[in-house]
């Protein structure tokens, strides 16, 4: 029974696939202590490629074409250290001064809300929620000093890592995936190139796609915050931006700091909150009215409810990493699967060009009829 | 002067791999890079390495997923259709160019009837050499047009003398 389903293309394709999955967790295993700047590195590569190609097309040689987008990230880098991150780090300041007033007056609410459904409803609710999350919040607050020394470090770090490698990958990917390839049997070489291509191909569109429309996001949600008077528009507005790359979960997430900012205050603003909600319904609208039509149309084929069940399963697993990566890793999941069952299933369908060799010149009629 | 100052000048002004020359020649002396520079070849055959195939291997079967063309190096391949032999392929031969174009399976059987060393080139290297240099992946995309519209131009024919002959 089991070597039958071992013989048969969906379950050779799926044991591949297995395969496949152990070696590359043993990849990240190996690879954890620089895996967050080597998913950068790729990611900036996946958006710097077809920059360069641009660049290799007007004239100029590879290695200026990279220097020059290299040398273009830099100097945005930069500016957004200068000018974004002073900006960003002030309104945090502002917000972790203001952060014991809004965890008592939200947990307040939360223990109001908790006590009256108790009283309305009959239901039970944990009524010292609030009490909990405050405390939470404290600790928290304690562990991110205690823990911002090491993450100084990392980013430094980081800081030459993520370029270096990014330059690597701009002058010699097509070098290294060439040879990685050359190690395939036989056998499994034009398969492996076909998947690739595929795999390649929409993850590249899904990476420079989703971080384009969360750039688009992010514009829109600070200029919002900021339109309506919100403190923290910057800081909220770019958090919304990273919460987008999150899907239907994401613009949910983006409007709950905002909200408890808004909340946390003696007598919370109704308006605020209103105003808060459209910033975030309004970027969204546009989002799905304007970007995801001109940029997002068909980068991943996946049903709604396997993005939204990936997202939360990956979530529980991997944290909010594992919810951003929920999406490519289902999408190439499923371009894999798809490609070795086709692959491995030898199609005899007639109604396929018929593929015939072509010597250097031309094959006589006679070679054909025979 | 030092051994390792003596290769390091010889890095700098080294010859080229003669392996990728010879294969930029080959790909060159083919109707699909008719009219394309060498220097353009060579780039897209200098980071591809060759692949060997021992005497009655396949290179691939009919109804395999096909990625590309390849050309030989050396060797020899029949290529073979329901156990009828359609071509004897040799060196500066190439085969499988429709699987440039289109994504369909192979219809027939490639085989290494000696030790065969064989390079490919590729669909993936064809889209990535169109975005890098669109005007001579374009020239290839004429060129392939031309071989399609050859072998059309022979089918028809083999099927014309086959009526007349009233194989059909």
């Amino acid at each position: 029974m089991i070597m039958r389903f071992l013989n048969h293309p969906v379950g050779r394709a799926l044991s591949i696939y297995l395969a496949i999955l152990m070696a590359l967790s043993l990849l990240i295993l190996l690879l954890k202590p620089v895996l967050i700047p080597l998913i950068i590195a790729f990611i900036l590569f996946s958006i710097l490629d077809p920059l360069k190609n641009r660049l290799i097309r007007s004239g100029l040689n590879t290695i200026s074409s990279i220097m020059i987008v290299l040398l273009a990230v830099v100097a945005i880098g930069i500016i957004c250290l200068v000018i974004g991150v002073p900006l960003i780090l002030d309104q945090w300041e502002w917000l972790q001064t203001r952060l014991p007033t809004i965890a008592a007056q939200v947990a307040k609410i939360l223990d109001n809300f908790g006590t009256s459904i108790v009283n309305v409803m009959g239901m039970h609710v944990d009524t010292k929620l609030g009490e909990r999350w405050l405390t939470d919040i404290k600790s928290q607050g304690t562990d991110a000093v205690v823990s911002s020394a090491g993450i100084m470090v990392q980013s430094v770090f980081a800081l030459v890592f993520i370029p270096l490698i990014t330059f690597f990958l701009l002058r010699d990917y097509r070098k290294m995936r060439n040879t990685a390839m050359s190690w395939l049997p036989n056998r499994a070489y034009e398969l492996a190139w076909l998947i690739y291509f595929r795999v390649a191909k929409k993850l590249q569109n899904y990476i420079r796609s989703v971080f384009m429309q969360s750039a688009i996001i992010a514009i829109i949600t600070v200029s919002g915050f900021y339109m309506i008077g919100l403190d923290t528009a910057v800081l909220f507005g770019v958090l919304a931006g990273f919460l987008n790359l999150i899907p239907y979960v994401g613009p949910l997430l983006s409007m709950l700091p905002p909200m408890l900012v808004a909340l946390g205050v003696d007598s919370p603003d109704v308006w605020m909150l209103i105003s808060i909600a459209a910033v975030v319904l309004t970027a969204q609208l546009i989002d799905n009215a304007v970007v995801i039509p001109s940029l997002i149309a068909n980068t991943v084929d996946l049903h709604p409810m396997l993005v939204l069940l990936g997202v939360v399963v990956f979530g529980y697993f991997f944290g909010f990493i594992g919810m951003l990566v929920a999406i490519p890793a289902l999408a190439t999941s499923k371009i894999i699967l798809k490609g070795l069952v086709k692959g491995l299933n030898r199609s005899t369908s007639e109604d396929v060009v018929y593929s015939i060799p072509l010597k250097k010149t031309p094959v006589e009629a006679s070679t054909l009829s025979r | 002067m030092s051994k390792r100052a003596s290769s390091l000048w010889s890095n700098l002004f080294r010859k080229g791999n003669p392996l990728t020359e010879h294969v930029t020649e080959l790909w060159s002396a083919t109707p699909l890079f008719r009219d394309i520079p060498k220097r353009e070849i060579l780039q897209l055959v200098r980071d591809m390495p060759p692949r060997h195939f021992k005497a009655d291997e396949y290179i691939f079967h009919s109804g395999d997923a096909g990625a590309g063309a390849a050309v030989i190096i050396n060797g020899k391949v029949e290529i073979r259709s329901g156990g009828v032999l359609l071509a004897e392929l040799s060196d500066g031969d190439f085969f499988g160019e429709i699987a440039l174009v289109l994504d369909v399976p192979r219809t027939a059987d490639a085989i290494a009837v000696e030790e065969t060393e064989l390079i490919f080139f590729l669909r993936p290297e064809l889209d990535e050499w169109l975005a890098r240099s669109p005007y001579f992946a374009g020239r290839l995309g004429a060129n392939l047009a031309y071989v399609l519209a050859q072998r059309l131009l022979q089918a028809n024919k083999a099927l014309v003398h086959a009526g007349h002959e009233g194989q059909l």
